[in-house]
Parts: C-alpha cells; structure tokens; sequence
C-alpha cells in the first residue's frame, strides 16, 4: 500500500519534472560537431563512444568483462571446457548454417568497418559475430566450447586489454590520459574497435552457452 | 604530475587481467603484488596532493562538457587511502586464507577472488576522482558487479540467493540513479558534477532528478529500510569479502551521496528531504542494533552492526539542509565527523570481520555459542575484536569516539537536539551487542574438539586493522585537514 502510495508520488514527480523539460534539446550536438575533425572518425556517435568519451567505453568493456565473469562462475573450473555439446541438429539447420557463417563473419566485418564513417562499429559487428556463434552452437558443433580455457579467457579480455594497451602506450609516448593524438586517431580506434568485436562477440556467445549444465560426473559441487 | 591518476585504475585493472590469465597458484602472488603496488601509488599521490593541491584532469584532452573531467580534492583522497589501506590489509589475509578455508569451491574461491577483487579495486578509485555524473554510473556498475562476484564466489546456495537479492538491488539502484542523469543532462547539457552544480535551479526537474538519485544511493549503501539485501550477503560471503564489501563497498556509494549534496544539489536541498534522511539514520541505528542483539551466527550479528553504524552517516544531511552560509562551522564539523565515522567504521568493520574469518577458520562454524574459551585459545583475535569493538561503540580514544562527537557537538550547535538521543542510544546498543560478541570468548571452555591454528599473519593484519581504528582517534586532527584540501564542503557553488 505505501508501495503504491510511494510509486505514484515518484511517477507524479518525474511528469512534472518532464514537463518542464526545455522542448529544444540543449546537449552537446554542437561541441561534438566542432571537434569531429579532431577525432579521426566521420561518424559522431563513434567519435563519443571511442574518443571523447572512450574513458567510459572502456569502463564499460569491464562491465561486459565482469558479468561474462560472473555467469561463467556457475562453470566449474570457469570456463566452458566442460561444456556438453548439443546433438547433432537436422540436414537444414546445418545447411543453413553453413550459408549463414560466411555471411555473419562479412557482415560483422563490414559493421565493424563502417563504423568510421556511417553507423556500425565494435557493439554491433560484435553482436552479429556472437550471433553467429551461437548459430554454430545450436546446430550441433562445439564452438567456444572446444578452445582451451586459457585461449578462451584471451579472447574475452581482449577488447578491455586493447583499450588499457592503448593508453599505457599513450601514457609512455608523453600524451595524457587516453589522449589520442588526431593524425593516429583512426586507427587506434580501428585496433581498439577490432579488439572489442572479438570480446563482445565471445562475451555474447558464452553467456548462452556458459548456462548449459556442465557434463554430468565432472561436477565439483556448487549449484 | 598527474600521471599517478590514470595509473590508479590501470594498475589494478591490470593485475586484474593478469590474474585472469594465469591459472593455478599464480593469481594470488600477482594479486598480492599489485596489492603492494597500488598501496604505495596511493601513498604517492597523497603526498603530490599534499605538496602541489587539488588536481583535475581532463580525459582525451578534450575538457567538460565534451569529454569526461576528474578531479581529487581532500575528501577524494582520504577514500583513496582508506581503501588502499584497508585493500592491502585485507589483500595479505586473503591470501592465506583461502588455503585454510573449508567447504564451497575452495580452489576456485581462491583464485577468483583476485581479479574480482582487483576489478573492483580500480573502479572504487576510479570513482573516487571522477567528477562526471555519467561516469559514475558506469563506475557504480563496475563497482556492483564486482562485489556480487565476489559475494557468490563459493557457489554454495546460500551464498547464491544472498548474491542474486543484492544484485536485483544494486541493478534497481544504478537504474534510479541514471534516470536522475539522465533528467540532469537533458536540462543542462552537461555531465560534468561541478557545472551542473553552478547551473541548477531549484524546480521540478533538479527535484526529481534528486529524489532518483538519493533512493538509488541510498539502496547502494542500505540505508534502512533498504537494507534489506545487505546482512544475507554479507554475512554468506566468505571473510574477507565480507570485510570488503561492509568497510569499502557501501562508503563508495555513500561518497557519491556527499558529492552531490555538496556540489551538484547544494541549492535544491530542504530541509525537509534533510530531516528526512535524518529519520532513515535514526532507524537503521534503532533497527540495526536491536536486529543485531537478536543474532545467534556471529557474522550475522557484525552484518546487522553495518546497517546500525551506516545510520551514523545519515545526520549530516539534517544538519547542513538548506544552509545558506557555506562557511559555517557547524557544517564543516558534521562534515567532518561524518568522514571520520566512514574511516573509523570501514577500519573497525574490516578487522571485526577478519576476526570472524579467523574464529571461523579455526572452529568451522560461526554460531557465537562454540565461541567458548575463544579469548584463552586465540587470546590475540579476541584482542582485536575488542579494540574494534571500542571504536565502534565510540569510546575514547578511538576514531569512533570522535566522530561521534563532532556529529554530536554539530546537531546541537544548530538546535536539532532531537538526534542527540539516536547517538547516545546508538551507543549503549552497540555496546550492547558487542559485549554479547565478546561473552562466551571469556567462559570456560566446553570439553571436545579443540580450535585448529591459524596462520599468525592473518592475525596481524586483523590486529593491524584494529589498531588504526584507534589510532585515528589520535591523528584525527591530521587526517581532517588533509579531508579539507580543496574545500570540498563547501556551499554554495562547490566548483574549484
């Protein structure tokens, strides 16, 4: 009852404070537009996401880090080496993957590419790569499951280590805290953003697949 | 120089990552290394500040509101050290406790524990010197994450509810506290805590955006009654995740709180939401304590203390509310009780609990009843459980002690007389459930089984942790100017 009471004076609040919200949005469209020269993208969301905001970016591949961390604890020995594959699926599925794959890596790669000038970038190619792998998943093949755990966590660090190697370099180089110079700009996001694609993509990938039940036998206790 | 900054999040950041690669029994020397590292990083950046003042640095060059700014003042940097110090104590007992340790998944709990640990390292101290309100959310999650790792590290099913319950918490507080950013950014176009803090009117949408961000915090920090996911995880986490998550995670939120009630909210606060929040201190001190009398487990009874002594905290927003003359005495004393009680409590809570860990390594159990003979048998862990229990329950010299008292000398300064009786009740509580802790230690002990030894170095630093909760009774005087570089309570304006 006071729940409710309590909700409604919170909801009452927030369309009060929406209402009187300035109609014309005051953000930093403009700021953005003034410095995209010195970003070494064309695109402005890539320019916030990997430069002038990259600090938070990077952040946030930790957060990706820790929740692949977290589920893959449910693994014994946390990492899916112990895995059960799926059987087998059936002719069509397998066909289908089999046009699907190629098409998936190009396309991730396209994503990832476009990213400079248009749309796209690690989150995406990311996503559409670990799409690709689950597809494998599901139609029978081992995927992640057969890399050795140490290969495996590798990839899944990847991303958040390329960002970290990036700004040590800079650091070393005399530049400030992730600050990139504009001339290299580009392509140390095009490295950091290739880098994240591989993480994301295995992030992705073992989150579905980590939350299979380990095989029966070789479980050490736990859940 | 500022080069230490960056460092303070790469360094743990990258011990994390290294100990995530290698396997077995290496994890733990990177992570007591890093530990090292990142301690005397602390120490150096102290005396920069100490020598050169407050420092703001502007990530990627490109300066607020394009890009993300940090800033270290006094308040920053006496939460760097608390964590640092209390981070390598607790570091060097982890490290041989996991060996000891019986039941969950020992092997796995061992190695795990660094880089979750770390991770969590490095976004306490990234949040401690960000200055933009977006950032913080990000570091918050981190901070979150993290802990709920650390808490469900054994897997066993207790520890699995108690991890999933502060998780839903933790998640449902980062989501009101970035509504709150979101309504901040879309009003003043900028993230940057000290312009938004110059910018803001007292309407609708700072009030709101308030409200958001206070109920998210106050979830973070289980301020009661939102402390209802703290004593399950707590008390279910293994002993130095305990000690972790009652003396650092919760002040971490708690600093953001202070943060944007000095800098970005200084002219949208009433005295009302003061009094308030004033009423929630009082409680989680009333129910906290008299839910921590009721305990049997003895890491349950030093779980339900945190929410007591959190309460503490809450006095500092009554007093300062709606205050128009930054300068005021008064605000700078309860300001610096407050800071004093965070260090005081953090030092205290991580020794008691490392002293359960040791009582629970020794016995198995953590029912108080086979705690009979304790103070005969582990006479020195039983020493350090009291000097903790002195500074908790505020008796001279501890730091307890004086931060009771400035909390106590400001709320009558300005004629709120009427917390006065919360404090000295909280007192008597505490010292209530705490000699209940110490009890059987001092009976005669039951004939069977006897205690297995524990490492002595694990007693040290349990001692080590306690001693200084004492001891910064006796340096407070330093340790308060250093708190007041920058200024960083002052009102109105805020910005440097």
């Amino acid at each position: 009852m006071y729940g409710i009471l309590l909700a409604g004076a919170m909801a009452f609040m927030l369309l009060d404070a929406v209402r009187i919200l300035p109609s014309e949005p005051s953000g930093l469209t403009g700021v953005v537009d003034s410095q995209m020269a010195n970003s070494g993208v064309e695109h402005p969301v890539t320019a916030v996401l990997l430069n002038f905001r990259g600090y938070d970016t990077w952040l946030e591949l930790g957060v990706l880090l820790l929740a692949v961390m977290g589920v893959l604890l449910f693994q014994p020995g946390t990492d899916l080496a112990r895995v059960q594959p799926l059987a087998r699926s059936d002719a069509v599925l397998r066909l289908a993957t089999s046009l699907l794959l190629p098409l998936a890596v190009l396309v991730a790669g396209y994503l990832l590419w476009i990213g400079k000038y248009a749309a796209g970038g690690a989150f995406q190619a990311g996503v559409v790569l670990g799409a690709a792998l689950i597809l494998l998943w599901l139609s029978g093949n081992a995927t992640l499951v057969i890399l050795p755990p140490h290969g495996f966590r590798l990839i899944l660090v990847l991303g958040f280590c390329a960002f970290m190697a990036v700004a040590v370099g800079l650091l070393i180089a005399g530049q400030g805290w992730l600050e990139l110079p504009p001339s290299q700009a580009g392509s140390l996001i095009l490295f950091i953003e290739a880098c994240a694609t591989l993480s994301i993509a295995w992030t992705m990938a073992a989150l579905i697949i980590g939350l299979q039940p380990p095989v029966s036998g070789k479980q050490e206790g736990g859940p | 120089m500022t080069s230490w900054l960056p460092l303070l999040v790469l360094l743990p950041f990258a011990g994390a990552v290294l100990c995530l690669l290698v396997r077995g029994r290496g994890a733990p020397a990177i992570g007591v290394a890093t530990s090292l590292a990142t301690a005397a990083l602390v120490l150096f950046a102290l005396w920069s500040l100490q020598t050169s003042g407050p420092v703001r640095v502007q990530v990627g060059g490109w300066g607020a509101p394009l890009g993300i700014d940090l800033a270290v003042d006094g308040l920053s940097m006496i939460h760097l050290i608390m964590t640092a110090v209390i981070g390598l104590f607790i570091s060097l007992y982890a490290n041989r406790y996991y060996d000891g340790y019986r039941g969950g998944q020992k092997d796995r709990a061992r190695e795990l524990f660094w880089p979750f640990w770390l991770m969590l390292w490095g976004a306490m101290n990234a949040l401690f010197v960000s200055a933009d309100l977006f950032n913080l959310y990000v570091v918050l999650e981190l901070v979150g994450l993290s802990a709920v790792g650390l808490v469900v590290l054994t897997g066993t099913r207790d520890v699995l509810g108690a991890g999933l319950r502060y998780l839903l918490t933790a998640l449902a507080g980062s989501m009101c506290y970035l509504m709150g950013v979101a309504l901040l950014y879309a009003a003043h176009g900028t993230l940057d805590l000290f312009a938004i803090g110059a910018l803001i009117q007292s309407d609708g949408v700072s009030r709101a955006a308030l409200m958001l961000m206070v109920t998210g915090l106050l979830m973070k920090t289980a301020v009661f009654p939102l402390h209802f996911w703290l004593p399950p995880a707590h008390a279910s986490a293994t002993a130095p995740v305990s000690a972790l998550l009652s003396a650092l995670v919760v002040k971490a939120s708690f600093y953001i709180l202070l943060r944007l009630w000095f800098d970005v909210f200084p002219g949208v606060t009433t005295p009302l939401l003061g009094n308030l929040l004033g009423l929630l201190g009082g409680g989680a001190i009333l129910w906290g304590s008299l839910q921590a009398l009721r305990q049997k487990r003895l890491k349950l009874l030093i779980a339900y203390s945190t929410v007591a002594q959190l309460g503490y905290l809450m006095f500092l927003f009554p007093v300062t509310a709606g205050m128009a003359d930054g300068s005021s005495l008064w605000l700078q004393e309860v300001s610096k009780g407050t800071v004093c009680h965070v260090l005081s409590h953090a030092l205290a809570k991580a020794s008691i609990f490392l002293s359960a860990g040791l009582f629970i390594l020794a016995a198995g159990t953590d029912q108080m009843s086979a705690m009979k003979g304790l103070a005969e048998r582990m006479p020195l862990t039983v020493f350090s459980m009291a000097l903790a229990a002195v500074s908790l329950m505020g008796l001279p010299p501890s730091g307890g002690f004086i931060a009771k008292w400035l909390i106590m000398h400001a709320v009558l300064g300005v004629g709120q007389w009427w917390w006065a009786p919360f404090l000295v009740i909280g007192g008597l509580l505490t010292a209530g459930y705490m000699f209940m802790m110490l009890r059987p230690a001092f009976l005669e002990p039951d004939p069977g089984p006897g205690l297995k030894p524990v490492p002595r170095l694990l007693e040290v630093c349990t001692l080590a942790l306690a001693m200084l909760s004492i001891g910064i009774g006796i340096s407070a005087a330093n340790l308060l100017n250093l708190v007041m570089i920058g200024n960083p309570f002052s009102i109105p304006g805020g910005g440097w």
